[in-house]
């Protein structure tokens, strides 16, 4: 081309398509060079002979599957009494609605394209007709089915690809529709499966048989996946109208725990006439002479004396709970000086932890009273946290009407997700508080939190869980009788405070300084900095982290099986495999368990990276 | 003078390890005055007015804010805090929070004032800095200008006597000085009491009272913006504006 | 304009920062102390109530079990029992680390590999072993040890390991599988190897010099450094040469005998006076250091309250440690070696008494080749024979390493990751091969990031062996737990278990924490 030229590209180029093709995939994803060759070669080997020896493994006809089967109500509520099963389908409902309000107020719902769909159709029709062909020759009933419909899945989703490349527009799905789709599909599984369930009969004979679900099984989850669909539809219907939905569900996700657990699965014993005479007297009163009380001392510039009237206060309330013993009969040695049961103890510190749950609340007051507005505001969540104590103390106190062997909690999966979701929640604040020790500027605090959290997280699990199980007993041998899940509880609290504490401090250590200049400068207490400008950004830094600690605590919870307690783990190790029907089970009990704990640890690490994408952390 | 002095500081003297950031400040500031603080970076200007609201401790030497002495007195840091408003070079909004909870917050937390009050007290402020239609949204959502600028109303919101500006201007691009700069001349000509920490020479010599220079942690010169920079006596600071003028 | 300077004002206590600052830490402190007392009264009254009182004794005593394996079977006393399962815990650890980062490189290296097949197996191998918890991994391998045989094993022959799916291995009597575990041919140690370890240090500090040398060759730029190569071949030619020239090493026999006899004869009082002499001494230094930080041009009157509260803590620490040197002479006989502690002989003196033993020892090869046994009458493997991997070993070491390994894989993932992309495109743009950029670019950097979340791996690896007790692997959890379930000491017990494993944090941190700095030096 010559300089004085000028080059005009007048005509478009379309945009064409990369190379594509199976050959040419192998070529770039297998087969790029000689020595890639052979170890696709080679790890391809492996790979399908690993493949076929464990199908193998899964579908030899000697395989006791049959004991999963069986035993299923067992993995999953131990003993939990027949008469009383109702209570088990209530709490898994209790989940089911939250979980489908929070779906739709949330906005989960997105669009997913046809190709993403056909896809996704393509790779489950290949799997399944991989399994067909890899399975060995016993397995000759089943290969065909699982080869024609992974054959014709996967056709179709091929097809739906080709189809889609055609049309030049890329048409979405609403995942809503894929997932209500989904509901259907499992329902129609429901009614339509066969499971193989072994009859024992008197002879000692056994005979294992196909059968379909039983009907105690498929009514209510049927029901369950019935009401997912409608309370996410109500969700739908009504996120607009209640612009607070979603503070409200967090309260109620908050609220459903303690209450599944407590009220629900437990069906206290609850003594109206101790409530009428006891709980409501001290909620009453306690309630407002520390609401008067808190009314005074918020009240914008009243002076100093406030803060050393409820630090008096705080600190008489701490002393008469540790020593009120000692002052009405110091011929005693320990607080609980009759032999009493955790009941009783707790009836008997009921009139003095809201003492001193007041006293601190009275030195919070000059920091988030004020006008009157704020102060009543105040004062109405004093009624609240007022009123949550009392409760838990009537409900720790009361005992269970149900007849369970042991303890007063309900083993199996249940136990398991108790452990977990009381572990995470009950070392939370413990957690928050010792991190903020740890990153105090008062060194006394700072080296106690910092010898606490060390300590804690030198020692492995297990040694704390037989501290708990040991010594908690030993403090208070013979004295009162703690049980053993909530001593399995609290280890785990301690513990699980530790590595929190680490996570939020982390969190508070990437807050700018200037952040705590600026809370300065307008003249911010140290209370106010720390509850409004501090912990709300910390604590969001750190959601991934917590999220990270919920799943790692999740499977720390199969520890408990080692001390004797009757979580998913010691079931399917140690109870079904000691069953006569059931004996040299253990293998395929163990490896239930581990799916069983890899489809919840699965599920959860992956909303946790979902979540973090959508709060926008993790990415610089 | 001393008698109507806002801020008296006597042998203010602070020190960084072995470092002496502060060797001896004497400064009286009147009510509405505006004075401008000059000088290269590490000449304590900045250390200096940040012990005016105690960001940083002095550790020889007296300060009064309004006759209030900044001793270890809980009382006392707490009525001054609440009497002088400060301006950061980097904004520190707080990122958790709207425009207009960033402003309302110290005035229902601290000042214990109704949320109704505050939130009208601050649509005012934001009128005055020029962004009314930004309360609901979040800093990250705000170019540095208006950051700045929701800054400013954040400190008035406490309706203190004196402003302290630190650098306000050091960190935003070219373009949005000037917004910033205007908002805090409008803020002087109501006879707002201003300490100003800057480099805008321009807009010292429009709206300072008086510029002083400080240099090694010390007070050089001070002196009327036309003294200043028509006829500067000592040698520093001769040196100092023929490097930057 | 200068007016004069009052001293300020002070305020009512009431209202003074640092006042209430300490008023609050103190008050804090009373509180936590206050809550420890009370526990412990409560212990030793129930303990009383039980006629049980807190105390070591078990430790001196001999204990009624036999421990499943370690250097003995039948420890003498409770802490000799302690003492097998600590070095049983220290077996897995450091087999177990050594194991679990080759993995991890494996895995990791994987994961980032272009080969289709290859980085989906380690992305399905990764999501499996992470989530699912590693008691249950553990309990697994367990029962697979003990139906391995059902698939191996030839059941004609003496139960040896000859052929692995028809495929014909090894001799008879070589690796034997049974559900106690796996037995395989190996070097024993005999009597001559500490000369020979003593020989391997001198080759290892030999090793180091030559590596320098090497990289100071390469950057006067005379020779290309070939460091690895040459100071892997001098660690080599050692470990040869020491096979048949560690006599040597038994001049040092009588160097230790003398360190020995210096511990055990020298007055006690002189041993407590350096000790309460390094306490003072340390506490001076630190101090000296810290006052030489703050000293200012105006004297030190400008120390805050925090400044204080350090040096007068570092003082009494000092001060408590020099008294209590000074004025108990029992501790400080128990560690050189003139005392008894729990009524072992394990001091100074006794080490070097020991060293000593060993090395003036003249004789035979530091190794023997043997191969595995089987006692007739009861099927064990006996332990002498060959290397004899027990059933609880094997399970909580291949589930430790699994499990650590798809951790340690992610790090090293993550890390290669984080090397910016323009590094390796700089290094292309200046020539370098793709093995070069590998070894010179990415690797360091990418070592860098990797190092921190892999010594917490090793960390949680470490804690994680005492998972083993689900498999009756006898660590110091599970001697302990059983020394517990006897005497009833269940204080005791706790103490020790939070001792060696705060040791043993401590320790691997402090290594971990090194290394890095030294990286980080590297970095400047």
């Amino acid at each position: 081309m010559a300089d004085s030229e000028v080059f005009v590209d007048t005509g478009e180029l379309a945009p064409e398509p990369p190379p594509s093709g199976a050959v040419q995939w192998i070529r770039d994803n297998l087969a790029y060079s000689v020595s890639s060759t052979i170890t696709t070669i080679v790890v391809g080997f492996i790979v399908f002979f690993g493949l076929r020896a464990l199908i193998a493994w899964f579908l030899n006809p000697f395989r006791k599957w049959s004991s999963v089967t069986a035993n299923s109500r067992l993995l999953m509520v131990q003993a939990y009494p027949d008469a009383q099963f109702s209570r088990v389908w209530i709490s898994v409902g209790i989940v089911v609605v939250l979980a489908g309000l929070s779906a739709a107020v949330w906005r989960v719902a997105g669009k997913v394209s046809v190709g993403q769909v056909a896809s996704g159709l393509l790779s489950v029709g290949s799997a399944a007709l991989v399994l067909a062909l890899l399975a060995p020759g016993e397995f000759t009933g089943g290969r065909g089915i699982l080869a024609v419909s992974g054959l014709a899945i996967a056709g179709a989703g091929y097809l739906w690809k080709r189809a889609k490349k055609a049309s030049i527009n890329d048409p979405v799905i609403s995942t809503v529709a894929l997932a209500g789709f989904g509901l259907v599909l499992i329902a129609v599984f429901l009614w339509t499966i066969k499971l193989p369930v072994q009859e024992v009969f008197a002879d000692g004979t056994k005979e294992v048989t196909s059968q379909a679900l039983a009907n105690s099984t498929k009514v209510p989850w049927t029901i369950l996946l019935g009401v997912l669909a409608a309370s996410y539809v109500i969700g739908v219907a009504i996120r607009d109208a209640v612009p607070a939905l979603r503070r409200i569900l967090v309260g109620l996700w908050a609220l459903s725990f303690p209450a599944i657990l407590m009220v629900v699965m437990r069906a206290p014993d609850i003594k109206w006439d101790t409530v009428l005479s006891l709980d409501l007297p001290i909620f009453l009163v306690v309630g407002a002479a520390v609401g008067a009380a808190l009314y005074v001392i918020g009240a914008p510039d009243t002076g100093e004396w406030k803060f050393i009237v409820s630090a008096l206060g705080l600190v008489l309330a701490i002393l008469w709970v540790l020593f009120s013993w000692y002052l009405f009969d110091p011929t005693s040695t320990s607080p609980f000086h009759i032999t009493s049961s955790a009941a009783d103890v707790l009836q008997r510190l009921e009139f003095k932890f809201p003492l001193i749950l007041g006293a601190l609340f009275a030195l919070a007051a000059p920091s988030f009273g004020g006008a009157k507005a704020a102060r009543l505001q105040f004062i109405g969540v004093w009624w609240a946290a007022l009123g949550l104590l009392i409760m838990s103390f009537r409900l720790g106190a009361a005992s269970s009407l149900l007849q369970l062997s042991g303890t007063a909690f309900v083993g199996g999966l249940a136990l398991t997700f108790t452990l977990a979701i009381a572990g995470i929640v009950l070392s939370f604040p413990l957690g928050v508080l010792l991190a903020l020790g740890r990153a105090s500027t008062m060194p006394i605090v700072r080296m106690i939190s910092t010898t606490y959290i060390e300590l804690v997280r030198s020692v492995p699990l297990i040694t704390w869980l037989y501290i708990g199980s040991n010594l908690l007993n030993l403090f208070l041998a013979g004295v009162v009788d703690i049980d053993s899940v909530v001593r399995a509880i609290i280890a785990i609290t301690l513990f699980s405070a530790a590595y929190l504490a680490e996570n939020v401090r982390g969190g508070l250590q990437s807050i700018p300084k200037g952040q705590y200049e600026a809370a300065d400068a307008v003249g911010m207490s140290v209370v106010q900095k720390t509850v409004l400008i501090t912990l709300p950004q910390a604590l969001k830094a750190v959601i991934p982290a917590l999220v990270g600690q919920v799943i790692s605590l999740f499977k720390d919870t199969s520890l408990v099986s080692i001390i004797g307690l009757f979580d998913l783990l010691y079931i399917a190790r140690t109870v079904v495999p000691g069953q006569s029907a059931n004996l040299g089970s253990i293998m395929e009990m163990t490896v239930i368990a581990a799916a069983i704990y890899w489809v919840f640890t699965f599920t959860f690490s992956r909303s946790s990276m979902r979540l973090e994408r959508r709060l926008g952390l993790g990415t610089r | 003078m001393t008698d109507q002095a806002i801020i008296d500081c006597r042998g203010v003297k602070k020190w960084f390890g072995d470092f002496q950031a502060l060797r001896g400040i004497d400064l009286q500031v009147t009510k509405g005055e505006v004075v401008v603080i000059i000088g290269p970076s590490g000449s304590g200007k900045s250390t200096f007015i940040r012990c005016i609201n105690r960001l940083e401790v002095h550790q020889e030497g007296q300060i009064f804010v309004d006759r209030i002495e900044l001793t270890n007195d809980v009382r006392n840091i707490e009525a001054i805090r609440k009497d002088v408003g400060m301006v950061f070079q980097s904004f520190n909004l707080f990122p958790h929070l709207t425009i207009m909870q960033n402003i309302t917050l110290a005035p229902i937390w601290v000042k214990k004032q109704s949320k109704s009050e505050a939130e009208a007290y601050g649509r005012e402020l934001l009128e005055r800095v020029g962004i009314p239609e930004q309360a609901d949204k979040y800093p990250g959502q705000l170019s540095g200008g208006q950051q700045q600028r929701v800054a400013i109303a954040r400190a008035l919101a406490m309706q203190p006597q004196i402003m302290l500006f630190d650098e306000p201007t050091s960190a935003l691009d070219p373009e949005m000085v000037k917004e910033v700069l205007d908002a805090m001349k409008e803020l002087a000509k109501e006879g707002m009491t201003m300490i100003v920490v800057t480099h805008e020479m321009g807009f010292a010599r429009e709206v300072a009272d008086r510029v002083l220079f400080f240099d090694y942690g010390q007070l050089v010169e001070a002196g009327t913006p036309e003294h200043f920079f028509t006829n500067p006596q000592h040698d520093r600071t001769k040196l100092f504006l023929s490097q930057i003028l | 304009m200068t007016t004069a300077i009052q001293r300020p004002t002070r305020p009512p206590f009431y209202r003074d920062v640092t006042v209430l600052k300490w008023v609050f830490q103190i008050a804090f402190l009373i509180g936590i102390v206050t809550v420890f007392w009370l526990l412990g009264t409560f212990s030793i009254a129930n303990l009383a109530k039980q006629n049980l009182a807190v105390s070591w004794d078990f430790m001196a005593r001999p204990v009624g079990f036999q421990v499943a394996e370690g250097f003995t079977t039948f420890p003498e006393s409770g802490f000799e029992a302690l003492l097998v399962g600590v070095t049983n815990m220290l077996r897995v650890t450091i087999s177990g680390i050594l194991a679990a980062t080759i993995l991890g490189i494996i895995i990791g290296v994987s994961r980032l590999s272009h080969n289709w097949l290859v980085n989906k197996l380690a992305t399905v191998y990764i999501e499996t072993i992470r989530n699912i918890p590693l008691l249950v991994q553990i309990v697994f391998w367990g029962i697979v040890v003990s139906i391995i045989p059902d698939i191996v094993v030839d059941e004609t022959s003496d139960g040896s390991l000859k052929s692995l799916f028809g495929l014909r291995l090894l001799p008879e009597g070589w690796i034997f599988a049974s559900p106690k575990g796996f037995a395989l041919p190996w070097f024993v140690p005999t009597d001559g190897r500490w000369q020979w370890v003593g020989f391997m240090i001198v080759g290892a500090v030999a090793t180091r010099y030559v590596y320098r040398w090497r990289i100071r060759l390469q950057e006067a730029g005379t020779a290309e450094a070939r460091a690895f190569l040459w100071s892997g071949g001098v660690l080599l030619a050692f470990a040869i040469v020491g096979t048949f020239a560690h006599p040597v090493m038994g001049i040092f026999g009588p160097v230790f005998g003398f360190v020995a006899a210096f511990f055990q004869n020298t007055p006690i009082i002189i041993f407590q006076i350096v000790l309460a002499g390094l306490a003072v001494g340390g506490a001076y230094y630190i101090i000296k250091k810290r006052l030489d930080e703050l000293r200012t041009p105006a004297g030190l009157g400008k120390l805050t309250d925090d400044d204080w509260f350090r040096l007068v803590m570092a003082a009494v620490v000092a001060l408590g440690l020099a008294l209590f040197f000074l004025l108990q002479s029992g501790p400080v006989e128990a560690i050189v070696g003139q005392g008894t502690i729990f009524g072992q002989d394990i001091g100074f003196s006794q080490l070097f008494t020991g060293l000593e033993n060993r090395f003036s020892f003249v004789g035979g090869a530091p190794f023997d080749f043997s191969l595995p046994a089987i006692d007739g009458r009861f099927n064990n493997y006996l332990p002498d024979a060959g290397h004899v991997i027990t059933r609880a070993y094997f399970a909580l070491w291949i589930g430790v390493v699994l499990y650590t390994a798809a951790f340690i894989g992610e790090a090293v993932r993550a890390g290669v990751l984080a090397v910016p992309r323009g590094q390796t495109e700089a290094g292309f743009a200046v020539g370098l091969r793709r093995s070069q950029l590998l070894r010179m670019i990415v690797l360091p950097q990418a070592f860098r990031i990797i190092l921190p979340p892999v010594g917490n791996q090793y960390l949680n690896l470490a804690k994680n062996t005492s998972l083993g007790i689900a498999v009756a692997y006898p660590d110091i959890v599970q001697v302990g737990q059983t020394i517990f379930n006897q005497t009833g000491q269940t204080i005791p017990i706790v103490i020790s278990w939070m001792a060696w494993y705060s040791f043993v944090s401590l320790t691997l941190s402090a290594i971990v924490n090194r290394w890095n700095k030294k990286l980080k030096l590297v970095e400047r």
